[in-house]
């Protein structure tokens, strides 16, 4: 085996690459990735342009996934709604990345008041049901793009804190911790230098499974009129305004969108769970 | 004779804890009462069984773990009292060597990163090749060569590693060193090379250690003087040559008694102690070590004894002398 020789990064990509469902979430996201940055390359029609006269088609040549209430191109829709869904994605996660690791890296680092403060105020937090809270927090920020991407940000913050926090208590007993402090490092060059790079495995699976809920919680927030204002295309929205047609037999107005939400999600959890897996020092 | 390098007095760590919801909460005696000092350039070894607190007295003199009373004076200041940035100031002066060599490098940092570290902490003027020049001299000093700067520490036999521990420690070229068990982790044939190396190590950088070991032969190997720990407090303490041939404290000449000789057809009387070294949470009155002295009179389950120099510099505490 060559296992001995890679270490690092090589070592966990093959071991990545090896695990078939690890594989399908990464190429299940991948997809939506390059579809969202090459939106203005593969679609025929603007997701905006209105054409009452090509309204409710289903799927054709033409237009692959069909045509909504307004005649708009499904799949254009679906496309540049990927980059709305990507975008806040990794925007929202990243605010809560960066809020989140540094709160609980501090109050595993110090203890006593601190942590107690911090982690009280992230079990509260963590008591709602993440749509409920992402709900009300978006509803005081107006609908909207921002108030999306803030709702699901905050909403992720406990994840990433309580994480950090249980991984910092456990490295700060570490010897080689014993040993900088021996030395004299100054505390953030500890926690930057040992407790976070020790740490980021598990924060990097958090990442890539907090993406898929973010996906979720910032479609549900459209479906319910809380996120992407109108006409802007997003998946949740989408599915909203096809909602009313189900009965009357327009079914490829809900299934896109929704196939399309479930894919990405489906990509970002398979994706988590073989990183988590390939990550597994112990292995 | 110069001014002694470290010069304990009465030292004492003590953690409460809590016995139950309504009584008061007592304490755990880690240490209690130590006095010590240390001359520059000599090896005080101190040696007990575990619980003893030893090691408590090793992190405790680094303020790794801070004293609840006494004093240490480092070099005539009594350290105790500095704030946490003089205090992280002086570790350049001041290291510790840690018993195991897996834990104590960090495993996702090279062995280069880690012996930068204290540099980068000490010495932040140094550009990156002068780091680099200083890293490599001093994997070469204990017996390594440049690219072993580029491993991870898993890639290294615990020998190795030990090296890497002692090179971390002695990069900043401190004046006393706490050596805590550094050999006991290691097989028997490379605990003889480590030793040596601390030993070359201490005549060319003019090194002060305080090496903290349980194994008597060891300590018998690499010290000029020797104190014995009893539950957090120091019983005898002598010129090693003394305490081995002559040991005064009962405590002392069962553990001596208890070194294997290589000689089998050799008859010696082997004292064996009833029972193990009592919890600190709840210490027998009196003299300590008197629930498992051979020679316990009637004064030592109430008095405790003073340590007393009864020799030339060899000190006990015990009520028969």
């Amino acid at each position: 085996m060559n296992n001995t020789t890679k270490r690092g990064f090589p070592l966990v990509w093959q071991r990545l690459l090896r695990n078939r469902m690890a594989l399908i979430g990464l190429l299940l996201v991948m997809i939506w990735i390059v579809l969202a940055i090459a939106a203005p390359f593969i679609t025929k029609y603007p997701p905006n342009e209105i054409r009452l006269e090509h309204k409710l088609l289903p799927p054709s040549a033409d237009h692959w996934f069909g045509t909504d209430n307004f005649g708009r191109d499904l799949f254009s829709r679906i496309v540049y709604g990927g980059q709305v869904t990507v975008w806040t994605g990794f925007v929202s996660i990243g605010i809560a990345f960066m809020i989140g690791v540094p709160l609980g890296a501090i109050a595993g680092y110090f203890g006593g008041v601190v942590s107690n403060v911090i982690m009280r105020i992230m079990d509260t937090l963590l008591a709602f049901p993440s749509l409920i809270l992402a709900m009300a927090i978006a509803a005081s920020i107006g609908p909207g793009l921002i108030g999306a991407l803030i709702a699901v940000g905050i909403v992720a913050i406990p994840e990433f804190a309580r994480l950090m926090y249980g991984q910092t208590i456990v490295i700060k007993e570490k010897e080689y911790i014993e040993a900088s402090r021996a030395i004299g490092v100054k505390h953030l060059s500890i926690l930057r230098g040992h407790i976070f790079i020790n740490a980021f495995p598990p924060l990097l699976v958090q990442v890539t499974l907090g993406l898929g809920s973010a996906v979720l919680i910032t479609s549900s927030l459209s479906f319910i009129g809380l996120g992407v204002k109108p006409p802007t295309a997003e998946w949740g929205s989408m599915i909203s305004y096809g909602r009313d047609y189900i009965i009357s037999g327009e079914w490829w107005m809900t299934l896109f969108p929704g196939l399309a939400i479930a894919t990405t999600i489906l990509g970002f959890n398979l994706l988590g769970d073989g990183l988590r897996d390939a990550l597994d020092s112990r292995r | 004779m110069s001014a002694p390098i470290l010069e304990v007095k009465n030292l004492q760590k003590h953690y409460p804890y809590k016995k139950g919801l309504f009584q008061k909460p007592g304490l755990t005696k880690a240490l209690d009462g130590v006095s010590l000092t240390i001359e520059r350039g000599e090896t005080v070894a101190i040696v007990g069984e575990s619980g003893s607190g030893k090691t408590t007295l090793g992190k405790t003199l680094l303020r790794l773990i801070e004293p609840t009373g006494g004093e240490v004076h480092f070099k005539g200041r009594d350290i105790t009292e500095l704030s946490a940035e003089q205090m992280r100031k002086l570790k350049a002066d001041m290291q510790i060597v840690f018993q195991d060599p897996y834990g104590s490098l960090d495993p996702k940092w090279t062995i280069g990163r880690t012996l930068e570290e204290p540099l980068r902490t000490h010495r932040s003027h140094l550009s990156g090749a002068a780091l680099k020049q200083e890293v490599n001299a001093m994997l070469e000093r204990v017996g390594l060569q440049p690219h072993h700067g580029e491993r991870y520490p898993h890639e290294l036999s615990g020998g190795q590693r030990q090296r890497i521990g002692i090179a971390r420690a002695l990069i900043l070229q401190p004046e006393l060193v706490v050596l805590d068990e550094p050999v006991s982790a290691l097989d028997v044939s490379i605990q003889s090379q480590i030793l040596n190396l601390m030993q070359d190590l201490q005549t060319e950088m003019g090194l002060t250690y305080l090496f903290i070991s349980h194994d008597l032969s060891v300590v018998r190997f690499i010290s000029n003087r020797v104190a014995v720990m009893y539950l957090g407090k120091v019983v005898e303490i002598g010129e090693t040559k003394e305490v081995f041939n002559n040991p005064l404290h009962p405590y002392t000449e069962a553990l001596i008694s208890a070194i294997p000789v290589p000689n089998p057809n050799l008859k010696r009387e082997r004292i064996v102690l009833a029972g193990d070294i009592p919890s600190p949470r709840n210490q027998p009155s009196g003299c300590a070590f008197h629930t498992r002295c051979p020679k316990a009179m009637a004064q030592c389950k109430t008095l405790q004894p003073d340590l007393k120099e009864i020799g030339s510099k060899h000190y006990a505490a015990c009520h028969l002398f």
